[in-house]
């Protein structure tokens, strides 16, 4: 084979099947001019290097079947690639913060001693970061490629930009960010995010959460059955994954019908009743996770206790005597889970009536 | 002052970047097949690579500005290109669009 040939079939390789005889004949009449004309210039017959510095002159055969593609010749493209920066940092910064509390956590109970935790969190970080960051390009590489771009894209309003400077990772952003979530007013900010700022917030979170779950991402080289073995007699990698197993799906539904409908409470701010009605939703399955978890599940037998009294005398035996138990922290967070859930359904019902979310427009 | 070739290079790129498909479309007022378009833009001072004008000559043909077709000259089978009706008043169009920008230019340089 000749090396314009050669040259054609690479080029020819890498092109549409629909187009490419007709765009080689071209190419290959191109090479064939140009050839002619050097030989013509030389005055004598081309010889092999010189038809190969021919070929280099037309272009790497990547470089030139390349430029015949329709469509973007981006993966994301300078529209879509600052919320690419943006989706990237916030997922990173999520992860990066849990993955440090569940080594802190995995640590203060002598699951990992110390350097582990360090090695593991750091492992983890990287190839959880890796992943994120490979589902995001997909992502973005889906949307590039969409007709119309999606409305939070482009129906945007200055008060929801709150959320936006959350990703600028110091830590006045993150004060401002996380007041704001809190809807406590950061040092000398009386600025709070906007619903769809805390909704895109929520989602994120969500996804970052469900990935987790299904063990898409490795956060904190932990699974949720795998975090703690025997502690004081106690088998907690037996409970937990118990829970797992009773959880898996259940969980799984949670995330999906969060994430979709944090997009909805972005996309329609002021449907604020429709919003209240559905964090009402929520709350009663978290409630009833609670109570669950409270009552009948593996978890029972270590955390139930039989009245207020004797949970504030544990709780207090625990300050005292500075004796955390697994069990007494579970305990802590179940009841506080369940207070601030009802805490929280109780704003629900306050905007589902009045139709109207205090403080805000 | 000196200037910094390469910034000077990528700007320059810029600014002729704009005006290729101008001086493409014009020059198809006239049939031509790929090689003697080329040698005519270089002619004018517009060097262009074959791998940059033949996608060019098949993204302006598949947006309805040009017409093509293959013919035998020379025992070689060669493409030959023309502007379409549409990209006549294209040209007409950008031609008018093209002496605006010229115009203010001129006011500002």
């Amino acid at each position: 084979m000749t090396l314009t040939g050669r040259y054609l079939k690479a080029v020819a390789a890498q092109l549409p099947r629909a187009d490419r005889d007709d765009i080689t004949a071209e190419l290959q009449d191109a090479i064939e001019t140009r050839m002619e004309a050097r030989a013509a210039d030389l005055g004598r017959p081309l010889t092999e290097a010189d038809e190969e510095a021919v070929l280099r002159e037309m272009g790497h055969p990547l470089s030139v079947a390349g430029r015949y593609g329709s469509g973007p010749h981006h993966i994301v493209g300078p529209d879509l690639y600052p919320w690419w920066m943006f989706g990237v940092k916030v997922s990173l910064m999520i992860m990066a913060v849990v993955t440090v509390v569940v080594a802190i956590i995995r640590t203060l109970v002598g699951d990992v001693d110390v350097s582990q935790a360090i090695g593991q969190t750091i492992s983890s970080f990287i190839s959880s970061g890796i992943t994120l960051i490979g589902i995001a390009t997909l992502t973005g590489y889906i949307l590039e490629r969409q007709k119309v771009r999606p409305d939070f894209m482009v129906k945007w309003r200055v008060k929801d930009l709150g959320l936006f400077e959350m990703a600028g990772m110091d830590t006045d952003a993150l004060a401002r960010g996380v007041g704001g979530s809190l809807g406590k007013p950061a040092a000398g900010q009386s600025y709070r995010m906007s619903p769809t700022a805390r909704a895109l917030a929520s989602a994120v979170g969500c996804v970052v959460g469900l990935l987790w779950w299904i063990g898409l991402l490795p956060i904190g080289v932990i699974r949720v059955e795998e975090f703690g073995t025997a502690i004081n007699g106690i088998d907690y990698g037996l409970i937990f994954r118990q829970l797992v197993d009773a959880l898996y799906w259940p969980v799984i539904v949670w995330f999906v019908a969060r994430i979709a409908f944090d997009l909805y409470r972005a996309a329609r701010p002021e449907a604020v009743r429709v919003t209240a009605a559905g964090d009402l939703i929520f709350g009663a399955v978290q409630v009833t996770l609670s109570v669950w978890l409270w009552q009948s599940s593996p978890l029972s037998p270590l955390i139930q206790v039989d009245s207020v009294q004797t949970f504030v005398e544990r709780v207090g035996n625990a300050f005292q005597g500075g004796d955390w138990s697994l069990a007494t922290i579970l305990m802590v967070v179940v009841a506080w889970s369940l207070i601030a859930t009802l805490f929280t359904m109780s704003g629900a019902l306050a905007r589902l009536v009045t139709g109207r979310t205090p403080g805000r427009d | 002052m000196t200037i910094d070739n390469e910034l000077f290079e990528s700007m320059r790129l810029e600014l002729r970047r704009g005006s290729l498909v101008l001086a493409v479309l014009a020059r198809l007022r006239e049939e031509r097949y790929g090689y003697t378009l080329r040698q005519a833009l270089s002619a004018d001072g517009l060097e262009m690579e074959e791998s940059t004008l033949y996608p060019l000559l098949r993204r302006l043909e598949s947006q309805g500005l040009l017409a093509s077709e293959w013919r035998e000259e020379e025992k070689r089978k060669k493409r030959f290109y023309r502007l379409s009706p549409m990209g006549t008043s294209m040209l007409a169009a950008l031609t008018d669009e093209w002496r605006a920008i010229n115009a203010s230019l001129d006011k500002i340089l």
